[in-house]
């Protein structure tokens, strides 16, 4: 997809409904003014007017105003956009409007058939009602629990820029550099290739509750007896969502699962961050978990 | 010993003529039940809402109402100085104002209220509530507030109350062991978590008397500490128990009863208030967190000689029934089901700038018997005897007395809980040669005792009233609240049998401080004074009614109480008169009304602590533990109780089921954490309790046979179930991983960090 143009941003120009002014601190979700936009375009415009957040299921986003009694003055809707809306099969991959709800995301059966590490880390979000209303892309907004299966899937992020240009990357780059009221659209994930293993699992207070205190994901690709692809990744709520630099070497397993498991602490010891809570505990349990991904015929 | 009384599994197949559903099980299912948060249908009704502090610990400079008071709906603002009596309340010492005047010592304290045309308002107004505070250190922890130089939070200090209670030379004691035993515990800050917060409706009346309609545990003295802050003749003031959904101690105390009364009489009009779950987070009592050291030691055969228990309870800001849990804990730390010649237990109950603690089901004594049961299997391993073994050599006969020196009525002996215990099919799983896989098994048990009632010295009345109503009506009335716990069928089925009547004929009231005192819901003592007052009352009600159906019917064949009136009593007689009967046709004359009060059962002997009726528990408890991640899923729990006749089966499992979920909770999830007094979490978001996804298979056996002479076949059974559950549980983890946990809840990073140092690195 070709960055928009200066010209499409202007052609995609649209009036601005004037907002009544807010005069008390807003403390209460009543008070929030919803902003509902036509199109993805117009979101991105009334999302910089008025530095507004956009808001789709806000399953989180009511959390975290709730809790901090603290509601933007605007907020921007994106529920009633259609074009951010579905779930298409292309050749060689999936394209995901970014309101697809996690429950449609666990519940396609033809896209649990291509990628069911999706649709299983889909379910392992939030209650039944959290994944009625929460959506693809405010999981991702919110480093949530979908990101280190998306990582592992090696998942392109499409989205609208603040100035309103249609933008290309993969999601790897989008997590390093979220771009301030840039809008996702969609999400295109290639189907992993035919001999492909994945596997994910959330470790939470409540797994399909809370938030993630760390989620591992893999994704191994053997062809012939050779290992083709490797990717690892993890995430959490005090984590940053990465792909781990794991050699695909450690994996022909000649040595113990003992080794692969020093070697995965080792790896994790370094990436997370040294104030990070509860980190030894999230290198130990992490560790354990991606071993017993890589190597679940020796538990 | 003959006679020797066996478990019975509590199931429809052997207790099919006792089992019913629940009187109010319909409406509850169907969602018809109102409860006092569902009284919106008063006239005028106005909403309140309750300033909290902003501070856990401050002195307050200035408050200004002004703009709240002006803000249009708003119809009442009020604060201490709107108090006509006095502006302090507490089950045990009145130490907690209904508004603060100069000083917050916890962030729950309040300092005014709001009532207003809606909710949205009342909320709003809270915001323009202006209070200028000036900040003060605040206590953390009771070792903060019993430092040297610590900030004391009342005029006597950070010590509210401290117990000592020993018997032997504790010295001397330890001098004689072969094996000792010591270690450090620790137990959460739980929270009651009932489905329905608090809240009710204060109801100004035309003759300026005052109707609270809440959620209470204790009608009557409610209505006593109102009427002294409401500055109101206590005739002047009813409170109205309603069934409320969940109270579990945490609605002992008075909640928003003082701010609605206040509004209500301020403005005339019905006030409402319910606290949201944040509020009822940051203002509701808790269960108290306690720092334990025991130390235990036996000889050579393992007969216990010594034991040590030192606690240190945070009470937090206030006293609240933090005095009298600071009593049943020390009890429970005694270690009442072992005779051991030396015992020292001592306990501190400190005010900090914490939650206040208080009521809460086992009262602290499930939070001692987790320490003792645990130092007795770490006692077992170190003499190298089985848990079981150890215990049977030690345990007390129902001949013994109480560890206060008090005489006590166990209901059976405490050997047949653990002969039931080693047949249990969950005891006898064997989990030593599991595959060291992802999931290791593992299974544990442990043993609880609990006393009814309030304890011995303390006052602890109760009483009810029985009448023939004039539509024919058997009406029973009781000061106590069903809130869920099923005393309602309880007494139900207690009054159709000592009565003769069926359920139809019945009419039952309860919680009502315009009727009979029975005390406070609370201390499973309800149906011990239902059934006590029932056999006050049973003689000389089936000789009213027979007396009066006699001269009614000209007719002098015998007569019986029985379903719907009286009966020929003859075989195969016929009903002679029906109850409706028996009230329309006896014009000009009384009806039959009895009342009943009396002291709640205590021993023969004047030892003024302790409690008489005991009742006991085995929990066998199997569970899995994620090698990988040190999660717990607890799979079954088997508990074994004598707590006497089993009056209402459904309602007896439902308490001892739901009573062992709560002590899971306990035991591996609940704590609400706080630094220097702030709230670590404020919602159940991330305060998690077990559900039902949770909740493990579970068992329950009864003993019903009691010990002979016992004059109190029936018992109360509301907290038995959390008893010996966090025990159990941190037994089983042990058996499953070898690693014992000590702080509860037992979370998987520590038993993950505990596993791994144990086991190198896994996998």
């Amino acid at each position: 997809m070709e960055p928009a143009s200066e010209t499409d941003q202007a052609s995609n120009a649209i009036p601005i409904v004037p907002i009544k002014p807010m005069t008390i601190a807003v403390t209460d979700r009543t008070q929030t003014h919803i902003l509902f936009p036509q199109s993805a375009f117009e979101a991105v415009a009334l999302a910089v007017r008025h530095q507004a957040p956009y808001i789709a299921g806000a399953t989180a986003l009511q959390l975290s105003w709730n809790k901090t009694a603290n509601w933007p003055t605007q907020a921007i809707a994106l529920s009633g956009l259609s074009e951010l809306i579905g779930c298409k099969r292309l050749a060689s991959s999936w394209q995901l409007g970014a309101l697809t709800s996690l429950a449609e995301l666990a519940n396609n059966s033809a896209l649990a058939e291509d990628m069911p590490l999706l649709s299983q880390a889909a379910v392992s979000v939030g209650a039944v009602g959290v994944r009625q209303l929460g959506t693809l892309a405010g999981n991702i907004g919110f480093a949530g629990d979908l990101l280190p299966s998306l990582l592992v899937l090696d998942t392109q992020v499409l989205w609208i820029d603040r100035h309103g240009r249609s933008q290309q990357q993969p999601l790897t780059q989008w997590i390093e550099a979220p771009q301030s009221q840039g809008l996702i659209t969609a999400l295109q994930i290639p189907v992993p290739l035919a001999g492909s293993l994945t596997r994910m699992e959330k470790l939470a207070s409540r797994s399909a509750f809370n938030p993630p205190l760390l989620n591992v994901a893999s994704l191994q690709c053997w062809q012939e007896g050779q290992l083709q692809k490797l990717r690892l990744a993890i995430g959490g709520n005090t984590i940053q969502p990465c792909l781990l630099p794991i050699s695909p070497h450690l994996l022909p397993l000649q040595d113990s699962r003992r080794v692969l498991n020093t070697a995965l602490r080792a790896t994790l010891d370094s990436i997370l961050p040294l104030g990070c809570a509860q980190r030894d505990y999230l290198i130990s349990a992490g560790a354990n978990l991606l071993c017993d991904q890589l190597s679940p015929d020796l538990s | 010993m003959n006679n020797v009384p066996t478990a019975a599994p509590l199931d429809q197949a052997h207790f099919a003529e006792r089992w019913s559903a629940r009187p109010d099980s319909t409406e509850k299912a169907y969602g018809f039940q109102q409860y006092p948060t569902d009284e919106l249908h008063w006239p005028g009704l106005l909403h309140g809402r309750i300033l909290r502090s902003a501070w856990p610990h401050a002195h307050i400079l200035h408050i200004d109402l002004s703009q709240a008071r002006s803000l249009p709906g708003v119809r009442a603002v009020v604060c201490a100085e709107d108090i006509p009596g006095t502006n302090s309340y507490g089950i045990i010492f009145r130490d907690q104002p209904v508004f603060c005047t100069d000083r917050v010592r916890f962030l729950g304290d309040a300092i005014a209220a709001v009532a207003a045309d809606s909710p949205e308002i009342a909320a709003h107004a809270l915001t323009l509530i202006k209070v200028v505070y000036e900040q003060l250190p605040s206590i953390g922890d009771s070792q903060q507030a019993l430092a040297s130089g610590a900030p004391l939070l009342h005029p006597d200090g950070n010590l509210l109350d401290s117990s000592q209670l020993s018997h032997g030379d504790i010295d001397a004691g330890f001098a004689q062991c072969s094996y000792i035993v010591e270690s450090r515990y620790s137990t959460p800050r739980q929270m009651h978590v009932f489905m329905e917060t608090e809240g009710g409706v204060a109801i100004p009346e035309q003759d300026g008397s005052l109707t609270f309609r809440v959620g209470c545990q204790s009608g009557h003295r409610d209505r006593d500490q109102l009427a002294d802050i409401l500055g109101l003749p206590q005739q002047k003031v009813r409170v109205i128990g309603l069934s409320t959904d969940g109270g579990f101690g945490g609605k002992d105390e008075l909640t928003m009863q003082p701010a609605a009364g206040l509004l209500a009489l301020k403005t005339g009009r019905p006030v409402r208030i319910h606290y949201d779950r944040k509020e009822s987070t940051r203002a509701g009592i808790k269960r108290h967190p306690i720092q334990m050291f025991a130390r235990t030691g036996c000889d050579a055969e393992g007969r216990l000689i010594a034991h040590q228990l030192h606690a240190v309870l945070d009470t937090g800001a206030y006293a609240s029934q933090g005095p009298a849990v600071l009593t049943n804990f020390s009890d429970h730390a005694a270690a009442p089901l072992y005779r051991i010649p030396h015992v020292e237990v001592q306990g501190q109950l400190v005010y900090t700038n914490n939650s206040v603690a208080g009521a809460f089901r086992g009262f602290g004594g499930n939070q001692a018997t987790f320490a003792v049961e645990s130092q007795l299997d770490k006692l077992a391993q170190a003499a190298g005897l089985s848990s079981a073994e150890l215990r049977r050599r030690n345990l007390r006969t129902p001949d013994d007395d109480g560890v206060e020196g008090q005489s006590q009525q166990m209901p059976c002996h405490p050997v047949t809980l653990l002969n039931s215990v080693l047949a249990s099919p969950l005891w006898r799983l064997n989990t030593a040669d599991q595959e060291r896989g992802r999931w290791l098994s593992g299974v544990g048990m442990a043993l609880g005792a609990q006393g009814n009632g309030l304890g011995n010295g303390l006052p602890d009345a109760g009483g009810a009233s029985l009448r023939l109503t004039e539509q024919g009506t058997i009406q029973l009335a009781f000061g106590f609240i069903e809130y869920g716990q099923g005393v309602v069928a309880a007494v139900q089925a207690l009054a159709c049998e000592a009565l003769g009547c069926s359920a139809e004929d019945l009419d039952i009231r309860l919680g009502d401080s315009d009727g009979p005192d029975s005390g406070p819901t609370s201390a499973s003592r309800s149906t011990v004074i239902a059934t006590e007052a029932l056999r006050r009352l049973r003689d000389d009600w089936q000789q009213q009614l027979i007396q009066l159906g006699k001269s009614l019917l000209g007719d002098q064949r015998a007569l019986r109480t029985g379903a719907g009136g009286l009966w020929h009593d003859e075989p195969q007689g016929e009903r002679a008169i029906s109850y409706q009967a028996l009230a329309s046709r006896s014009k000009g004359e009384s009806l039959p009304t009895l009342k009943t009060h009396f002291d709640f059962p205590t021993g023969p002997d004047a030892q003024p602590r302790g409690r008489y009726l005991q009742l006991l528990i085995a929990t066998v408890a199997r569970v899995r533990v994620d090698r990988f991640t040190g999660r717990v899923k607890v799979t079954h729990l088997h508990h074994i109780t004598a707590g006497g006749k089993v009056i209402h089966p459904p309602s007896y499992l439902g308490q001892i089921e739901g009573a062992a979920v709560m002590g899971m909770g306990m035991a591996l999830l609940e704590d609400v954490p706080m630094h220097n007094g702030e709230y670590q979490l404020d919602n159940l978001d991330a305060y998690l309790i077990p559900t039902l996804a949770d909740a493990p298979a579970q068992q329950v056996d009864v003993i019903e046979t009691i010990v002979a002479g016992d004059q109190y076949p029936v018992r109360g059974i509301g907290e038995l179930g959390i008893e010996a559950t966090s025990p159990a549980l941190m037994a089983a983890i042990q058996d499953a991983t070898g690693v014992r946990p000590c702080d509860l809840p037992a979370r998987p990073a520590v038993l993950l960090a505990a596993m791994t140092a144990a086991e190198g690195n896994l996998p």
